[in-house]
């Protein structure tokens, strides 16, 4: 089920099934620079949820990281995927970008809540990030992507070079959803021109 | 319209072809052609009441985003059409655009003049049977959405304009219909309105360079906060337009 993703290099892989009749984390594998901490106590003992922290060595994303992780939510599970912070998207060094990959499988009558901090970009970062969701006609999904102009406590808004964001989901294997920002200093307009005044842009999607 | 001749090209079919082929562009780009573009204003008319256009130099920089944004979401939709304007294609990217447009607003307005140019070009453009074909089978299967930009490929591609042509005359017919939005919003006056589509053609032609030729899976938004602007539109109060 998994081949044709693990072709990439993989830095994580977790898995949500039922043991004993509960939500748990039956898997799981990370490694540099990528880590998943699964605390027992994030929510409330009585309901039903797995909460799944992505943290990052170093507290951010350096130029020229790739992360890519798969999820696998087992039917009738629950899982919350989030962060302790925003994830820093660090100044591109050499032109390079940084890459954050996620594809996960909700399986049916389960629910996938993706609730991450905003990404800020510091000025010049270069940052792709692409989720990729496979659901089936009973799950349900709610994701939250969210970025912030950057650091403007240091003057830097809309100051990095390349932001893009990727939501696809798909049901069964027809496109449901195909979603792709792109923010982009070009040379025709500017990402502040673009966004005027306003400093933070937020998608969030129901589903089920 | 006056402005059409801008968008020509060299075809490398024979004379009379080429001249045929010129009248039957000239009549796609025509704003007579009955496809209902003048109903929408692409969100102009909600970014006029959000504030966000007040001015004429807004008028001016809300073009080249919304062109900008056409460029990246919907010119590769329109290039994969033309290029192979069958029906399984055309099919396809029907669908993935559907997915794609997750706007409400600018979805109803895609279907709704795709819907039109379909219906429109199969009627005219009768020599070309397979339009009528594939509309009809379409029709009484119920599963296409007969979204704008693979239909205008498609239309294009089928009289046999090349796929360059038919990008640079989607971002035409797209400059043309805010324009003539933004004529009837009162942001400018006809002869301003004609000054600006020429000032705007040069930036527009830099657009098209960068965003021509991609395929379905590079599309993509650069102008989020006009798409959100116009997914407000159906809140509006009192409106003029459809999106």
């Amino acid at each position: 089920m998994m081949a044709e993703s693990s072709v990439k290099m993989e830095t994580g892989r977790l898995v949500v099934g039922r043991v004993g009749g509960k939500s748990a984390v039956t898997r799981c594998f990370s490694k540099y620079p990528l880590k998943f901490i699964v605390p027992t106590k994030a929510g409330r003992s009585q309901i039903d949820a797995v909460w799944i922290y992505t943290l990052t060595y170093g507290g951010g994303i350096v130029s020229g990281d790739c992360i890519s992780f798969d999820l696998t939510i087992e039917d009738g599970c629950t899982a919350v995927l989030t962060t302790q912070a925003s994830t820093k998207v660090y100044k591109s060094v050499a032109f390079k970008c940084s890459e954050q990959v996620m594809e996960a499988r909700v399986g049916d009558g389960a629910l996938l809540v993706v609730i991450p901090d905003p990404v800020t970009c510091f000025s010049t970062a270069k940052y792709s990030q692409k989720q990729v969701f496979r659901i089936m006609s009973g799950s349900s999904l709610l994701v939250v992507d969210w970025i912030t102009s950057g650091r403007h406590e240091s003057g830097e808004k809309w100051d990095f070079t390349l932001y893009k964001s990727t939501n696809n989901i798909y049901m069964e294997t027809n496109p449901l959803f195909l979603d792709t920002v792109l923010l982009e200093n070009g040379n025709v307009t500017s990402i502040a021109e673009r966004m005027q005044d306003y400093q933070v842009i937020a998608m969030v999607i129901l589903l089920g | 319209m006056e402005d059409a001749p801008h968008v020509t090209s060299r075809f490398p079919s024979r004379e009379s072809d080429d001249s045929l082929l010129q009248w039957s562009k000239w009549q796609l780009l025509d704003s007579i052609l009955p496809t209902g573009g003048f109903a929408h204003s692409f969100g102009l008319e909600a970014a006029m009441q959000a504030r966000i256009v007040s001015h004429p130099e807004d008028l001016q920089s809300y073009i080249i985003h919304t062109l900008e944004n056409t460029g990246s979401l919907l010119l590769p939709f329109v290039h994969s059409a033309s290029t192979s304007p069958d029906f399984q294609t055309w099919r396809q990217l029907d669908m993935i655009l559907d997915a794609t447009l997750t706007n409400e607003v600018s979805r109803r307005a895609s279907v709704s003049q795709g819907s039109a140019l379909m219906r429109v070009s199969s009627s005219v453009f009768s020599e070309i049977s397979s339009l009528k074909t594939m509309r009809n089978e379409s029709l009484s299967n119920g599963d296409a959405c007969f979204h704008h930009a693979p239909a205008f490929g498609l239309v294009c591609g089928l009289v046999g304009l090349d796929s360059e042509t038919c990008q640079r005359a989607y971002m035409f017919i797209t400059m043309r219909d805010i324009i003539s939005a933004a004529t009837r919003l009162n942001l400018v006056g006809p002869l301003g309105a004609a000054v600006l589509q020429h000032q705007v053609s040069f930036v527009a032609e830099e657009l098209l360079k960068k965003w021509k030729n991609r395929g379905v899976d590079e599309a993509c938004q650069t102008s989020p906060l006009l798409d959100t602007v116009q997914g407000c539109h159906s809140y509006l109060f009192s409106r003029l337009f459809c999106s």
